[in-house]
């Protein structure tokens, strides 16, 4: 797939969403570029706004549309790498917005494991950026152990 | 003040944030989190999140561009 087909395929999915690309097009062809130079390198159009650890499995989460994007434009109104947008908002970026801090399960390994947050910060299911579990549903698989990073856990 | 930025090297938000830093004669390490597995491992570690930039202001954590928040913590005016 070239660039322009890639933006073509990007703006039908966007749609079919009710989202749209930003209308900004220098952010949306360095976008662009990002995935191709990262099918080209690793086989998938990785997000280029995000880590990737060469897990395929975990790295999977990540391939755009992400993960993560249907909560980010609900939140923010736009993708982290500010690609997709809510259909209703115009502006490409607020510089003072603030990202959410995600780390609902997330662990104080200077501390030796201590929670840090133990509430979610919304009740409405799926945690997606929980790094102890993944994906997790309200803390319940973050509590038997699961973790996609075991790298950094040295859980399984 | 030591800063660092994790960074990739397509995302524009990063790109926005090392011209900020730039601008405001801020000097920066740059770790491009694509090359890094390391770093890539850091930023979840520390952050419970995959997206980048993140900014590294002597040890504070700065996710996305934020420019109020850069601002105070660099005590810029």
């Amino acid at each position: 797939m070239n660039k322009e087909e890639l933006r073509r395929y990007s703006e039908l999915y966007a749609e079919s969403q009710g989202y749209k690309l930003n209308p900004d097009k220098e952010t949306v062809d360095r976008v662009l570029e990002g995935l191709l130079e990262n099918e080209k390198r690793h086989g998938y159009r990785y997000c280029p706004c995000r880590v990737i650890i060469e897990k395929k499995d975990q790295d999977s989460r990540v391939i755009c549309p992400c993960e993560y994007h249907h909560r980010e434009i609900e939140e923010l109104g736009r993708c982290a790498c500010n690609f997709f947008l809510r259909r209703n908002v115009d502006r490409t970026l607020n510089t003072r917005e603030k990202m959410k801090d995600r780390r609902h399960y997330n662990w104080d390994i200077t501390n030796k494991g201590r929670l840090l947050f133990i509430e979610h910060s919304s009740q409405s299911g799926l945690c997606s950026n929980c790094i102890k579990c993944g994906i997790c549903e309200v803390g319940l698989k973050a509590r038997s152990g699961r973790t996609v990073f075991p790298e950094v856990f040295g859980a399984s | 003040m030591k800063v660092r930025v994790y960074s990739a090297p397509w995302c524009p938000i990063c790109k926005m944030t090392k011209e900020w830093l730039k601008s405001h004669n801020i000097e920066f390490d740059d770790i491009n989190v694509q090359e890094d597995i390391k770093a890539s491992l850091y930023v979840i570690e520390k952050t419970g999140q995959t997206a980048v930039p993140v900014i590294e202001i002597d040890g504070q954590l700065i996710i996305g561009f934020n420019e109020e928040t850069l601002k105070e913590v660099l005590r810029i005016e």
